[in-house]
């Protein structure tokens, strides 16, 4: 199978997982099932590099539950800056960190969030995704996935590497990408081959983490009910 | 990854010692080595070879020098930008494009740039390659837009933003309008009409010696729109960057064999301390997708 003809069954795999209505891990299951089907060299290359993450314990030094999420000044994908100062202003917030438009777990994990968004808006939350992906690709990123929050642009991961969630995919998962048909250069506009771990932060208005999810396992994420369960509790503690 | 072991990294490929980088990042000699064994573990690979008194960069290690040094100043970009924002008010920031660039090229990302920093007062002018180089490193500008064929001087930091061809500009009705592309000999003896400002000019005329092209200048201007209108009026053919705003009445045609381009970069006096203004400029022109215009390329 050309590289080409892998992405597209996996652009259409995506797509009836996201009309499915299933449970987010049962659609996030659909992707990696056809992944490995797909290509078994490319999940292994897969299985080997979340393996070596977790024996590194990448992403251990993120923020934890009970303390501050540092401040981040990051241009959205009009390239209007958007503070977390500024939001938390406005009540709780949400920070996801993806790994970019191309990734099809993180468009199905994100539409699942979009699902939430109008009873999380309610309790006076907001949400922000943050990838080192630059515009316009932040924009495909948004208008595919039915977001009506802003998509950041991280450049060279720089705030994802203060927070210890940035980390190099290895030669073998780089070559295994490019087998495949993924090439990040063109959106990151940067050969580094590099990704923030994907993780989510539940902020209470004081910017303090009331829950959080970060998995180097980049195929596990959060269900959006347990995002907006963080979320009634973050809003029921304010003031 | 971690910034500290990010910042080992670095420090051991500049003093390439143990001690001293243990030293020059205030830590203990043990703890600097345990770092650099996890990112090692984590990236799965030697990133040093120790031999005897003698540490080197593995292959590894030179292969990702570049890229861990752009992601701590990007971090150290997101923390000052972090602590500054709000900060930033009537701010003036100098920058100097060159002007062989369309200024179509440029408006959008400046307009951009401005709505999300209201408190930058932009002041751009235009100039030479050479000339702005001569400011930046006089201190008169702070950051320059320019492409420049082959390497850019040491003392310059350059951000590739993208690239583009250069075309062969005609009278309508020249002999060589039609042609779909034209090759470099067809132009032999053909009277030329010249762009003094031109920086590949040099560049250009050293390709077509090489070829045995004679080039035949009828012509010479530091204004474009002359060197245009004499295009127009059948004076002779003329080279132009291919995102130039051309009028309808003049034929554009790709030059092949070779093709001429050049890489537009952001350029910075290297080593010197940059306002936010600038750590704002510059991150935003990498978060802007230069080759969404059509006649540009991403550079590789």
């Amino acid at each position: 199978m050309t590289a080409n003809a892998l992405v597209a069954e996996l652009e259409k795999t995506t797509a009836i997982a996201m009309a499915s209505g299933k449970p987010l891990a049962e659609r996030l299951r659909m992707i990696a099932d056809q992944v490995r089907e797909l290509s078994p060299e490319f999940t292994d290359a897969v299985e080997a590099f979340v393996a070596k993450l977790a024996r590194a314990e990448a992403g251990g030094q993120a923020p934890q539950v009970g303390e501050a999420m540092p401040n981040f000044v990051l241009p959205d994908q009009h390239a209007r800056l958007v503070a977390l100062d500024a939001l938390l202003r406005e009540g709780p917030a949400v920070i996801a960190f993806l790994r970019g438009h191309w990734c099809p777990y993180c468009r199905l994990a994100t539409k699942a969030v979009v699902g939430i968004e109008p009873e999380a808006r309610q309790l006076g939350a907001s949400f922000i995704a943050i990838t080192p992906d630059r515009r316009p690709f932040t924009s495909t990123f948004q208008k595919e996935t039915g977001a009506g929050f802003p998509v950041l642009t991280d450049t060279d991961n720089g705030y994802a590497l203060s927070l210890g969630l940035a980390v190099f995919l290895g030669e073998e998962l780089i070559a295994a990408l490019k087998d495949i048909g993924f090439d990040l250069a063109p959106s990151q506009g940067s050969n580094a081959w590099t990704l923030p771990i994907p993780a989510t932060f539940v902020l209470d208005r004081d910017g303090v983490i009331v829950a959080r999810h970060v998995d180097p396992d980049y195929r596990r994420r959060i269900e959006a009910e347990d995002v907006l369960a963080a979320i009634s509790k973050a809003a029921q503690a304010a003031p | 990854m971690e910034m500290q072991q990010v910042r080992y990294f670095l420090a051991l490929s500049r003093e390439l010692n143990f001690t001293r980088a243990a030293e020059s990042c205030n830590v203990t000699q043990p703890a600097l080595t345990r770092a650099i064994q996890a990112l090692e573990a984590e990236w799965g690979g030697r990133l040093f070879h120790r031999e005897r008194s003698q540490t080197h960069l593995s292959e590894l290690g030179r292969m990702m020098l570049p890229y861990m040094q752009s992601i701590q100043a990007q971090t150290e970009a997101a923390r000052m930008r972090a602590k500054s924002a709000g900060r930033m008010k009537n701010v003036e920031l100098k920058i100097c494009a060159m002007c062989t660039l369309s200024p179509a090229l440029l408006g959008d990302f400046i307009v951009g740039f401005q709505r999300a920093n209201a408190g930058v007062d932009l002041n751009v002018t235009d100039g030479g390659a050479k000339q702005i180089m001569h400011q930046l490193s006089a201190g008169e500008r702070e950051i320059g837009v320019l492409g420049y064929p082959g390497e850019i001087d040491d003392r310059f930091h350059a951000l590739p933003l993208f690239q583009e061809r250069f075309v062969a500009v005609l009278p309508t009705h020249h002999r060589l309008a039609n042609q779909r592309d034209i090759r470099i000999t067809d132009l032999e003896n053909e009277p030329y009409v010249n762009r003094i400002n031109c920086e590949m000019g040099d560049y250009a005329g050293q390709e077509f010696a090489r070829h045995g092209v004679s080039v035949r200048v009828v012509f010479r201007s530091e204004r474009d729109d002359w060197v245009l209108g004499m295009i127009r009026s059948g004076m002779g053919w003329g080279f132009f960057p291919e995102s130039y705003a051309f009028p309808s009445d003049v034929a554009v045609r790709p030059l092949v064999e070779p093709n001429f381009t050049r890489t537009v970069s952001l350029v910075t006096v290297r080593g010197r301390p940059h306002s936010p203004a600038v750590g704002a400029f510059v991150k935003a022109a990498r978060s802007f997708s230069w080759s969404s215009a059509p006649a540009l390329r991403a550079v590789a």
